[in-house]
């Protein structure tokens, strides 16, 4: 059990810290769906890292319009991603996420869904900009793409986005 | 403080109500009476199970129950309270006449208890007797709305069977007292380095009804917990918490409730005692909801002790107390103590629900602790529980409980010695990360000076209080009375003492400090003897009588309190604690499983020490040691020089008296470098002392965040002892809020709220079901549970 807290905490660390940099512009994600007054949706978090091993990343998610909050923060697809990550919880306070795990062996390369963001939206439509930080081993940082999507419901648990 | 109002009954005599060997439908998954009504034919009854199968059920014995004046709208079973039997195949209620049923059996075997208004026939294969249970004097009537179910006996391997997660044919087996509840297990898994642990408490939910719940569990965590993460797990989907201000953590939880989504809040309603809610959960499901906490271990004496609390115990609120003092939020004030299915009977806006005493419930716990004690184990020790010990090294063992000792009602305590001179005065900090502008944190860990013991005493005036109200009635009042017992055995000439006892009201063995001769301590022996446990614990007035005595400015004056602490008002107690305490010292005696909350915080804010007493102790030796303590002088007035290290906020911040055998923690933040060496200096008696303490660096990730986060535990104790004074200051909450918010920790201001929005149950958010859990071993039910019915 310590050795799973040590990583975890290690992670979370990290995330507090802002370990990976530099950090890539926000670019707003237009793929969002309308919500009604309160409305709860969830959003994959899909980070395509191409032929890189993705051995850690940072990601930063954050509502333009202020009206989604977030509820619930989900591991990825199986693998070495599929815990809950930590996040940073002063962000948290001003309404966006920043969430970041790492692996020491079997990085995923190609589309991984990261994580899954439980969101409550209120009074109107989440537009979210994002951030992300890639690395490989080693700590290299590569240029990854990020989606965050709206989960489709009917997909069977651990499904591959 | 009991308040129990019969509900009355004609039964003629005659009646059957039981029947063995009765072969009837059983609706597996509970559609209750109205699947059965009109029925009377039937011996053996096939109906569609939750799988969809055809599915038979034999029945074995019949026991009629009742219920108190509460309609019955819509007939579903999930209307009773929670844990009340699923198998129940049949109901009635009262009607308009009020005069009472008679329920016979008719020609063709079945019983009749259309008196009752709307009433259903149930078909019984062997003419049935009566069921002794519900012939007692008490009850001879019916009131209107009265509802009367007719509840299978079920066997045991029957009920095994049924206790799969997914049958939900769960039934309430009343011969054998037990009841269904939606908590199935508690698996709690720690590990302890040095003198920090981090546990995680899985508790394992579960929804044996055929329709959905929302199950409210209150429970406890030790007081000095910092609970630091939230997890609900839904099969092999881990969702974190989110730490939010309480209010609107509630407003998500009940959006998400009232939406069929899937939900859990964890709300802190004092330090030490916690409301886990879990919405939405359907039929035959599961949900895990993982609890993570850090906490300083107690070190006395040579040996660290694990302390981790099983059971809430029922909580006395004084109708004077004033709702929501202090550290309270304004809409909280006590914490209610009510019968099974009693929901609400308390007016509290906290409820613990309990087990009568002829009942039990399958709810059950497992504990395991790797220890890394850092220094060589020589002993390990639990008095509470039955373990079992594996030594992995000299520093290093795996304790873990029994399963023949998995009943949560009482603490579970754990104590390791360790080797004679091992444990030194030490600080242990958490290197700053370079781009962390926070700085980093720290604890110190004081040791007393040996020759601490060698100093003698000056004379005392000892203050012995002792809470006689109901909920001590029994062993728990043996062992304080043994042990106060001891205590003026132990008195010397020169030393003065007094006792106090309260429950409804106070009384003393004199009306000013008496002297410690011989005969003087034989009449106290002789008071204390006479004394009897019932009544309220308007500890108020205890606490008033002790530190409004006058005081004696030659002798120390030590306040020994003796309680179990099963109070809602502690916040009031611990701001006139504050108010009055002048020269008094406040030692607390926690008896059984107590409050510790409380005990801990009367002995900080009184300059004391906080001495626990387990129902299985030997009282005159914790008494013993406890005078062993007080009779050498303590290392007090305390300073630090840091030797012009950048520290800040230390806690607590004013530094406790080092009294012989018990270590002070002290944690704080710094920027820079930390010198290797800390030089605390002191007085004992009229002398001064000094105290080396080395630094060392914590290399562990997980210790570094731990180091933090018992800071910031640190300081929302310390906003909270204020708050207990400085009522009006809202400062205080802002602070406490701010920090809790910022260290991801719960407090009285903040809660986590986890929701599942990727699935959405159907239908509204059903029935709310509470967990019922049993009166803390020793305590008896009679004088603490208010019952209405």
């Amino acid at each position: 059990m310590k050795a799973l807290v040590a990583s975890i905490l290690l992670v979370a660390a990290a995330v507090v810290a802002g370990a990976w940099s530099p950090q890539p512009e926000p670019r707003v994600d237009n793929t969002m769906p309308a919500a009604t007054t309160t409305e709860f949706l969830a959003y994959d978090v899909v980070i395509d890292a191409g032929s890189e091993p993705l051995s850690a990343w940072q990601v930063e998610v954050k509502d333009t319009l202020k009206h989604a909050r977030i509820v619930g923060i989900e591991g990825g697809q199986p693998g070495p991603y599929s815990g809950a990550p930590h996040y940073d919880p002063k962000a948290i306070q001003g309404e966006h996420v920043i969430i970041g795990a790492f692996t020491t062996k079997d990085a995923p390369t190609g589309k991984v869904r990261v994580a899954r963001l439980h969101v409550m939206a209120e009074g109107g439509t989440p537009s979210f900009t994002t951030t992300i930080t890639a690395a490989a081993p080693g700590g290299r940082a590569f240029n990854a793409t990020l989606t965050i999507q709206p989960h489709t419901p009917d997909a069977a648990p651990g499904a591959k986005p | 403080m009991k308040n129990r109002k019969h509900l009355r009954m004609i039964i003629t005599a005659g009646v059957a109500l039981a029947v063995t060997g009765t072969s009837l439908f059983m609706a597996a998954c509970n559609s209750v009476g109205a699947a059965h009504a009109g029925k009377s034919e039937s011996r053996t009854s096939v109906a569609q199970g939750p799988s969809g199968h055809a599915e038979a059920h034999t029945y074995t014995d019949l026991r009629l129950m009742v219920r108190g004046s509460q309609p019955v709208s819509p007939p579903n079973i999930l209307d009773y309270p929670s844990d009340w039997p699923k198998a129940t195949y049949s109901r009635g209620v009262v009607g308009e006449s009020g005069v009472g049923f008679d329920p016979t059996v008719n020609a063709d075997g079945d019983m009749d208890v259309r008196s009752l208004g709307r009433a259903e026939a149930l078909p019984l294969e062997t003419k049935p007797k009566v069921d002794t249970a519900l012939r007692g004097n008490d009850i001879t009537r019916a009131e209107k709305n009265t509802e009367l179910l007719i509840i299978e006996r079920q066997r045991a391997a029957e009920r095994a069977q049924n206790d799969a997660i997914g049958c939900g044919g769960l039934i309430t087996t009343i011969d054998e007292k037990q009841v269904t509840v939606p908590l199935k297990h508690t698996d709690v898994k720690g590990a302890v380095a040095g003198y920090i642990s981090a546990v995680t408490v899985t508790q394992q939910f579960h929804n044996p009804y055929s329709s959905k719940i929302e199950a409210v569990y209150v429970f406890p965590l030790p007081e000095n917990a910092v609970v630091s993460e939230f997890l609900m797990t839904i099969g092999d989907r881990q969702i974190r918490g989110i730490i939010r201000e309480r209010e609107q953590a509630e407003r998500i939880y009940h959006q998400a409730r009232a939406q069929g989504y899937t939900a859990s809040l964890l709300t802190q309603e004092r330090p030490n005692i916690f409301t886990q809610k879990v919405a939405n959960i359907e039929p035959g499901k599961a949900i895990d909801i993982n609890v993570t906490y850090y906490s300083t271990l107690t070190y006395s004496d040579g040996g660290f002790e694990f302390t981790f609390p099983m059971v809430v115990g029922p909580r006395f609120n004084p109708p004077t107390a004033p709702g929501g003092a202090g550290f309270q939020p304004a809409q909280q004030s006590g914490i209610g103590a009510v019968a099974r299915g009693d929901h609400g009977a308390s007016g509290q806006p906290t409820e613990v629900q309990y087990l009568r005493p002829t009942e039990r419930s399958g709810h059950d716990i497992a504990l395991s602790l790797d220890i890394d004690a850092g220094v060589s184990i020589e002993a390990i020790e639990s008095r509470t529980h039955k373990v079992d010990v594996k030594r992995n090294s000299e520093s290093r063992a795996t304790v873990t409980l029994t399963k023949s000792d998995s009943i949560p009602n009482r603490d579970f305590v754990l104590r390791w010695q360790v080797a004679g001179e091992s444990i030194k005065s030490a600080l242990l900090a958490h290197s700053p990360d370079a781009r962390d502008n926070n700085g980093g944190y720290f604890t110190m860990m004081l040791v007393p000076p040996k020759d601490l013991a060698s100093v003698p005493r000056n004379p005392v005036e000892l203050v012995f209080v002792l809470d006689r109200s109901g909920s001590m009635d029994g062993v728990p009042m043996q062992q304080a009375q043994t042990a106060i017992s001891r205590g003026l055995s132990r008195l010397q000439p020169g030393d003065t003492f007094q006792i106090i006892d309260f429950s409804n009201d106070v009384s003393a063995l004199g009306a000013a400090p008496i002297e410690a001769t011989d005969a003087n301590i034989g009449k106290g022996q002789q008071y204390l003897a006479s004394l009897d446990a019932n009544g309220g614990t308007y500890m108020m007035k205890g606490l008033r009588a002790a530190l409004e005595f006058p005081h004696d400015p030659k002798r120390l004056r030590f306040v020994a309190f003796c309680t179990d602490g099963y109070i809602g008002n502690e916040a009031e107690i611990l701001g006139e604690l504050h108010r009055k305490l002048g020269a008094s010292r406040v030692f607390s005696f926690g008896v059984g499983s107590c409050n510790r909350y409380l005990m801990d915080s009367m002995a900080r804010m009184g300059s004391g020490l906080a001495t626990y007493l387990s129902l299985r102790d030997d009282a005159s030796t914790i008494m013993d040691t406890f005078f062993d303590r007080i009779s050498h002088a303590p290392m007090r007035d305390l300073t630090v020089n840091w030797s012009g290290a950048n520290v800040s906020e230390v806690y607590p911040s004013r530094i406790p008296d080092l009294f012989v055998g018990r270590p002070v923690i002290l944690t704080g933040r710094y920027k820079g470098e930390m010198p290797s060496t800390i030089r605390v200096a002191g007085r004992v008696g009229n002398e001064q002392r000094t105290i080396d303490v080395h630094t060392a660096r914590a290399e562990v990730p997980h210790a570094s965040r731990a180091l933090s986060q018992v800071w910031a535990r640190a300081k929302l104790t310390e906003i909270a002892d204020q708050s207990a004074w400085d009522v009006n200051n809202p400062e205080l909450s802002q602070a406490a809020r701010k920090v809790a918010l910022d260290y991801s920790l719960m407090s009285a201001y903040t809660a986590f709220v986890a929701v599942d929005t990727a699935q959405r149950t159907a239908g509204d958010f059903g029935t709310t079901v509470h967990v019922p859990v049993p009166v803390p071993e020793g305590v008896r039910y009679e004088t603490t549970v208010q019952e209405s019915r």
